[in-house]
């Protein structure tokens, strides 16, 4: 079995609380260091601190919006994989969020073994990219 | 109009008048209200999934859920309108009514419900959080749902005190003070709470309220055959023992007389008022509008001993200990830490051995006095030193213990009392609050895990979540229920309804069959007990007495004990069934989901009873079908002719409308024969269901015996005879059927197009109902369900719903479905009253399948792409 020295870090923005109050001891418990956020503007500035292996992010929301907000993650840190929460309204928006790189996203409401699918296939991602460089 | 108006308009217009709308126009419409009803129902089942916590839901979701649902139910009211020429219009009232509702829970405003100023414990449930407030919302949960031995008692409402405060203006002083107070000058605020406190105390009742409290007060007494009850007055504030615990800070009152009932009442109202609980508030974050106060009144016990038990040693978690205190007489002794208690400690797993105990001496005890209040009195010298718990009441405390922490999901801090009979009752249950202890960091605990060795992972459907660790208990249909011990891992073949009167004993349940929203998978859920069903192979790979770790949020079984995942899960910091989004969207479904009109021909079956969006949709579905015939009695010439009825030999009261050579009979024919129905789809049904041994569905006692000898004792022959039958609609074309079909209380609607091009073909049908217990009926469901399977359809099941669906075969193998969805309405028409087991299911599957065999063979789709290969295994019994 391989053996990752660190773990993989996640970061997480959603403007409902719950959301948040949920997938983080979800993913923890699976293995993951994460951080959340509700406030897009404090998620910004965190960013702008350090990289994370993985952003989770919601599209809609007050202030700064998902996809300001993938963009410029993906400026900062091109090998971030982003992954997009996304509610039936904003469908369109998604899909268009791929041409910004984005790796997935996953609507409203999802199952948790569903994020935690994506999640993985994310980090092999990640693994595979950190190979070939 | 008169009697003579009517008659005369009846023979002369007769065949003149028009219906407003062409049948076109109406046929389309009755179906439309077909598709919406499914599609409201469809959508409300739905959000009633998302209850079980696999999903990640918002608010937002809960919002649109509604607005979609709310949409369909107007758009449905709406046509039945059109069809009904507008004599429905009472529903939209109805629907108002119930919209209204959801649109203020979804508002969150609190408004206090419109809920008695009173209400018996014997009635609250934790739905009663509103009302109630949460220590007597809990209470009455544990009493009534979990079936402990509380106190009895009643709950003075928030309501009560709203009207209260209001009575006397003092709402209006507090919000002065919020207002005006900067936050920091505190002789400020304590003159200002101080006021508060004195105008409450001599505030007035109003007499409405008092009056209320009065009677149920005696109401109480009489019922445990009382003279003079006394009673423990409690606050019972919103958020109070939630993850707020407010603890000591508002006031109980002990041992308080009928009279003095008021005055206690107005004290503990008063305490919301202290310094320390509006300080508690302030800091917490707390609005003063969510300062919503219930108070609850518990008769009085004169126990031996009380004490508090705290499921979780809350200092060192990792122990597995709980942490029991007592003291002879009542329980402030112990909880104000007013002496020396007794106390022990007891191993959190079964059989709850005692770890240790120090036993102290007892010199005084406090017990109710004789006129009211409490006082303390001498212990005898014999019973100073003798411990307050023997080791078999620390046993049943520690499962009474065991049982609520698993129930509410968090350590629990419990208030108990053991009367001279040695009975345990359970005064109050409050979350305990734990530090999640250093060892369990996700790091040691993703480390553990993956060092731990899986049994199965990934099988099955997780019904609910959850962690649990014990050892396995598998048990067949021949276990003796009653000996499932407590504590353990419950492993068996199916899911089955009996297990619910052992869920609350076990921490999980797993089995190698059944259907995620089945009966047991409710009451599990219910429970909140953790449940993996349909894995295909627990009994295989579980063996009797293992030791397992359950994880039902991952859903992976572990060897072992991984006593971390569960501590892990214990210290979560939020519990999914404690969030806001999980109550507003249970208080919403409570507007949507219960079916209170179930009989059509009751006189209570009207839009003012309806009471949830099911209740509209369960009568507009009634009314559209009677509308679809008076419509085609009223206007026989719009389409070319009048309602036939059907001859069959079986009494179905079938009613045909014909819409383009369906049938081959005159216009002027009252009645049409089998032969003479060109309608493809409707023959073959036709068929099927005169099939013999289909209709008259008897069993058959074969080597089944000793499981057959209920069924036939209690076997009631026609409880759906022609004069319980209303009428039955079809409406036909030469290729087009769409069947509404009520036989007693089963529903079936079966719609089905049949042509050459098998592209365009398919059959829809939807069986619901019955007339007796859910658990029967979905037995029912799963029979059918499993009969279906084996023929290509797509099933959905949804507890006695189940819904079928064929498409693209080519004509002969439509009308071979045809003949089978008529078949199985003959022969599960009655089914129900005969599911007394769950290996019945199997048992009537296989017969029907030999009866159907007799007479036709039936072609499989090639490839069987129903994803239902796996259960051919038990279906080649046929």
């Amino acid at each position: 079995m391989e053996t990752t020295e660190r773990k993989t870090t996640i970061l997480l923005l959603d403007d409902e609380p719950i959301v948040c109050k949920r997938l983080k001891p979800y993913l923890e418990k699976n293995g993951y260091e994460v951080e959340t956020f509700t406030d897009s503007s404090k998620a910004m500035g965190r960013i702008e601190e350090r990289d994370f292996d993985i952003v989770i992010t919601d599209l809609k929301m007050e202030g700064i919006d998902g996809m300001t907000f993938l963009t410029r993650v993906k400026e900062k840190s091109p090998s971030t994989q982003v992954i997009v929460i996304t509610g039936f309204a904003t469908m369109e928006t998604a899909k268009q969020s791929f041409q910004k790189g984005v790796f997935d996203f996953v609507a409203k409401p999802f199952k948790l073994s569903e994020i935690h699918e994506i999640v993985r296939r994310a980090e092999k991602k990640l693994r595979q990219e950190a190979a070939s460089m | 109009m008169g009697f003579l108006a009517r008659v005369l308009n009846r023979i002369l217009g007769f065949g003149r008048r028009k219906p407003e709308y062409s049948f076109v126009v109406l046929f389309n419409t009755f179906r439309q209200i077909l598709d919406q009803n499914n599609r409201v129902l469809e959508l409300i089942a739905d959000m009633g999934d998302k209850l079980g916590g696999e999903y990640i839901f918002d608010k937002q979701y809960i919002i649109s859920r509604c607005g979609e649902i709310s949409d369909q139910v107007y758009k449905l009211i709406y046509n039945l309108n059109v069809l009904g020429e507008r004599r429905y219009l009472a529903l939209y009232d109805a629907f108002e009514r119930i919209h209204r509702q959801i649109q203020e829970e979804l508002a969150g405003r609190p408004t206090v419900p419109e809920s008695a100023y009173v209400l018996s414990l014997d009635v609250i449930t934790r739905d009663f959080v509103d009302e109630v407030g949460n220590k007597a919302a809990n209470i009455g949960e544990i009493r009534n749902v979990l079936k402990l031995s509380t106190p009895d008692g009643f709950a003075i409402t928030t309501r009560a005190f709203k009207e209260f405060l209001e009575v006397n203006e003092i709402d209006k002083e507090i919000a002065k003070i919020i207002i005006s107070w900067d936050g920091l000058d505190e002789e400020y605020f304590f003159d200002a709470a101080q006021r508060i406190r004195r105008k409450l105390m001599v505030g007035r009742v109003p007499r409405r309220i008092a009056s209320k409290i009065e009677k149920m007060a005696e109401d109480v007494a009489e019922r445990n055959g009382l003279e003079r009850p006394f009673f423990a007055v409690r606050s019972s504030g919103w958020l109070e023992d939630s993850e707020h615990s407010f603890a000591g800070i508002h006031k109980s009152i002990l041992n308080v007389g009928k009279s003095g009932l008021l005055d206690a009442y107005k004290t503990v109202v008063a305490s919301v008022y202290s310094c320390d609980a509006w300080g508690y508030r302030y800091n917490k974050g707390i609005q003063e509008h969510e300062v919503m106060l219930g108070v609850l009144c518990q008769l009085m016990l004169k126990p031996l001993c009380s004490g508090v038990l705290y499921t979780l040693h809350p200092t060192q978690p990792e122990k597995e200990l709980m942490l029991i205190s007592a003291h002879w007489g009542l329980g402030p002794a112990v909880v104000d830490g007013m002496t020396r208690v007794d106390e022990y400690r007891v191993d959190r797993n079964p059989p709850h051995e005692v770890v240790s105990m120090r036993v102290v001496r007892k010199e005084k005890e406090l017990t109710p006095a004789e006129e009211g209040g409490i006082e303390w009195v001498r212990v005898p010298e014999e019973r100073q030193y003798e411990s307050c718990l023997h080791s078999d009441q620390l046993k049943r405390l520690a499962d009474t213990g065991m049982l609520l922490e698993r129930y509410f999901k968090r350590p629990q801090d419990i208030e108990w009392a053991i009367d001279a009979e040695g009975n345990i009752y359970i005064l109050q249950a409050r979350p305990l609050a734990i530090q999640r202890p250093d060892v369990v960091t996700s790091r040691d605990l993703s480390g553990l895990v993956e060092s731990s060795s899986v049994i199965m992972s990934g099988k099955g459907t997780v019904v609910q979540r959850g962690v649990a660790v014990g050892p396995v208990f598998v048990i067949d249909d021949d276990t003796d229920i009653s000996r499932v011990p407590h504590g353990v891992v419950l492993v068996t073949r199916y899911t089955s309804p009996r297990l619910a009167r052992v869920i609350q004993k076990v921490r999980a349940i797993i089995t190698d069959y059944g259907s995620p929203t089945g009966h047991m998978a409710t009451v599990a859920r219910e429970f909140r007990v953790p449940t993996i069903v349909d894995t295909g192979i627990a009994t295989q790979v579980l063996k009797h007495g293992m030791e397992i770790t359950v994880d039902a949020t991952q859903n992976v079984i572990y060897e072992g004990r991984i006593q971390e995942l569960c501590l892990f899960e214990l210290t979560e910091e939020s519990v999914f069934e404690e969030s806001y989004e999980y109550r507003l969207l249970r208080r919403i479904l409570k507007r949507m989901s219960p079916l209170n009109l179930v009989d059509p021909q009751d006189r209570s079956f009207s839009p003012e009873n309806c009471a949830t969006y099911h209740d509209i949709t369960r009568y507009v579905h009634e009314k559209a079908v009677e509308e679809i015939i008076r419509i085609s009695e009223t206007y026989p010439h719009e389409m070319g002719s009048r309602p036939k009825r059907l001859d069959l030999p079986i009494p179905l009261g079938l009613m045909l409308i014909d819409i383009g050579d369906g049938t081959q009979s005159l216009p002027e024919d009252k009645s049409v024969t089998l032969e003479q129905i060109a309608c493809l789809p409707l023959k073959a049904l036709c068929e099927g269901l005169l099939i013999p041994g289909m209709w008259d569905t008897q069993p058959v006692v074969v080597d089944f015996r000793s499981l057959m000898s209920s069924v036939t004792r209690t076997f009631s022959p026609s409880n759906a005879g022609p004069h319980q039958i209303g009428r039955n609609l079809v409406v036909i074309s030469k290729n087009y059927m769409n069947m509404n079909l009520r036989l007693g209380y089963h529903f079936n609607i079966v719609d089905a197009y049949i042509v050459d091009n098998p592209n365009d073909n398919y059959a829809y049908f939807r069986f619901a109902g019955g007339v007796t217990d859910a658990i029967r009926r979905s037995r029912r469901a799963a029979c059918i369900a499993e009969i279906l399977d084996h023929f290509d359809f797509k099933t959905e099941t949804r507890g006695d719903l189940i819904v079928g669906r064929v498409k693209k075969l080519s004509k002969e193998q439509m009308g071979e479905r045809m003949k089978i969805i008529g078949a199985l309405i003959g022969y599960t028409r009655q089914l129900d009253t005969q599911m007394h087991s769950d290996d019945l299911v199997d048992f009537f599957v296989t017969q029907f399948l030999e009866r159907l065999g007799k007479v036709i063979q039936i072609t499989r789709k090639e490839g069987g792409d129903n994803g239902n290969n796996g259960k051919e295994d038990n279906n080649s019994l046929a």
